[in-house]
């Protein structure tokens, strides 16, 4: 038997290798392997204040950081029967919006891009598109002063808070990035213009299902109260777990997740598959215009659905600003009960996060944390299988299999310190 | 490559005040502070030419390319260059690994080759740490080293 190893997975958050077992000429297994150990955040909080929580919990990841507070404040603030007002609504959608132009614009740029035309690294790409990078760069900029300005800091914000935010921004802050979103966009369209055109054929095409969260009023976001899947079938979020179905694999520390017994897809991919006919805009045209078939069946798209997302969060920007300085600061919405069960549903950029609480008598009870990354590794595995027999077939050579696994793994932005939590995910 | 001879480098390469300087590292960490403290230790001599990466490091490169008055730049990071701790070297993008992009963070190669394609010159001053505990602080051999280099690149700002 002859193994193909991908001993670290580079251009991925986090250690994570892929194993190929090769007998033959066959595909005899495919283990995407998280090389992190466990990290245990949902015990850390039980006993704890919800306070304690919004502000542990978020340390899961550096890059999903508001993502996290969002999911966790969202799921304390139903167990403790909060409704915010429309301001905070507005303003924690300002501050996911800079943590998905931040985490697209590396992802898009700097990761796959190189891959999309055919260099080893950013790095080597520097020479022939030194602008791409340097657009690349400035877009994570803005993503980094949108968190900034509303989170308080581009890492681990602690201004938003249960019941609301600790302080406001001023409208000079605010302005600013209205219009450096208007500035940048003709960039974020531009990449668009590349990458939606792209055959991809590093990958081989099957079928599967995609979820994510599911905005009222037909609306494309990236947090709601309900899921909806690619079958047409929509959950409350508080009904997570029959989309989610994990179970443990011997060989990862990470659950794997699947719905009706089959792995399914997260992420902006999931999201323009799911939502994309709601998008209005240059963003919505984009959709119309390079969406096809094979965005349902091949991953490798969802790089093209980052670049459209970078498109929709600068579009939006500009009126959510305008939305917010007409309202006034409210005051922090304070907890009527202090027990109770809830479940936050966001999308991270890499896709639909869940942080599904228990309060009792005012202290953290139970903690259930799912990420994205956590349910992709099944039809990531699934795809990186395929693919290998395919190029096994064809006689592909070792160094091709190798390279073409690392692509497929990094079309989905995995991010493994998040996923972590539970399974090690290991790609050999 | 020891002191007196980083020293040398160092005079052949900066030019005074068209030279920026970027502390790059982790406070937390023991000796990877060292470039955070060198640029606070010289930041008084001129606070648009020697930037920290706390400031955010992206936002500082993009903002050099853009400023015709920096020629050169120098990033300073506790380096393994197997020598001993206090040790120092400078060294070109080229002479770096290609390295692991992470979606934490950009490299230093992507930083350099950037600045390099813009015009400037790029260079990495790197030490080698004895202590990357957390909370370890800097240690003895690592104070000296920087001590002897900022007295060395303050002479040059300061005539």
């Amino acid at each position: 038997m002859k193994k193909i190893r991908v001993d670290h997975l580079s251009r991925v958050e986090g250690h994570g290798a892929i194993t190929v077992e090769i007998e033959g000429k066959k595909v005899k297994d495919v283990k995407f392997e998280i090389l992190e150990g466990p990290r245990l955040f949902e015990t850390l909080t039980i006993g704890k204040l919800p306070e304690e929580n919004v502000s542990v919990v978020p340390r899961i990841c550096a890059i999903c950081t508001l993502s996290h507070k969002n999911a966790s404040l969202r799921g304390v603030e139903k167990c403790l029967g909060i409704e915010v007002p429309q301001k905070v609504a507005l303003m924690r959608e300002l501050m996911m919006l800079g943590e998905n132009v931040e985490s697209n614009a590396l992802h898009v740029y700097l990761l796959a891009l190189p891959d999309i035309l055919g260099y080893p690294n950013a790095i080597a790409m520097v020479d022939k598109y030194a602008e791409a990078v340097t657009e690349g760069l400035t877009l994570k900029k803005f993503g980094n002063r949108i968190m900034e300005i509303t989170a308080a800091r581009a890492t681990h914000g602690e201004n938003p808070i249960i019941g609301g935010f600790g302080r406001y921004p001023s409208k000079e802050d605010l302005l600013e990035l209205k219009d450096t979103a208007i500035k940048l966009l003709p960039a974020a369209n531009k990449v668009v213009e590349l990458l939606g055109p792209m055959d991809f054929k590093y990958s081989e095409d099957e079928k599967t299902t995609f979820a994510c969260v599911n905005p009222p009023k037909n609306e494309f976001g990236y947090v709601a109260d309900s899921i909806i899947l690619s079958d047409g079938k929509v959950f409350d979020a508080e009904e997570y777990t029959k989309v989610t179905n994990e179970k443990i694999v011997p060989h990862s520390y990470a659950k794997r997740s699947s719905y009706k017994g089959a792995p399914y897809t997260v992420g902006a991919i999931a999201r323009m598959n799911n939502l994309g006919d709601r998008l209005k805009g240059q963003a919505g045209k984009y959709y119309k215009k390079f969406s096809n078939d094979r965005w349902l069946t091949n991953p490798l798209y969802n790089n093209v659905a980052q670049a459209i997302e970078l498109v929709y969060d600068l579009e939006l920007l500009p009126g959510l600003v305008d939305k917010i300085l007409k309202l006034k600061d409210p005051e922090i919405v304070k907890p009527n009960r202090q027990t109770g069960k809830g479940t936050g549903a966001v999308e991270a950029p890499r896709g639909t996060l869940y942080h599904s609480y228990e309060i009792k008598d005012g202290r953290m009870s139970k903690v259930d944390i799912i990420t994205p990354t956590a349910q992709n590794l099944d039809d990531s595995e699934r795809y990186l299988r395929k693919t290998a027999q395919k190029m096994l077939e064809k006689g592909k050579k070792d160094d091709e299999i190798k390279r073409h696994m690392e692509i497929i793994a990094r079309a989905y932005d995995p991010c493994i310190s998040c996923s972590a939590h539970l399974v090690k995910l290991v790609r050999r | 490559m020891v002191i007196e001879e980083t020293l040398e480098r160092l005079s052949q390469i900066s030019g005074g005040r068209r030279t920026a300087f970027i502390g790059l590292g982790n406070r937390e960490r023991g000796d990877d502070a060292l470039g955070l403290r060198f640029v606070e230790d010289l930041r008084h001599l001129n606070p648009n030419l020697f930037l920290s990466e706390e400031e955010g490091v992206e936002s500082i490169i993009l903002e050099l390319i853009e400023n015709d008055s920096v020629d050169t730049v120098i990033f300073v990071d506790s380096c393994d260059i197997g020598s001993n701790p206090g040790d120092a070297m400078i060294v070109t993008a080229d002479g770096l690994d290609p390295g692991i992009l992470s979606t934490h963070k950009v490299p230093l190669q992507l930083l350099m080759a950037l600045l390099v394609k813009e015009g400037k010159s790029c260079y990495l001053l790197g030490m080698q740490p004895k202590e990357l505990e957390y909370g370890a602080g800097l240690s003895e051999e690592i104070v000296e080293s920087l001590r002897i280099i900022e007295n060395a690149i303050s002479a040059v700002f300061k005539e």
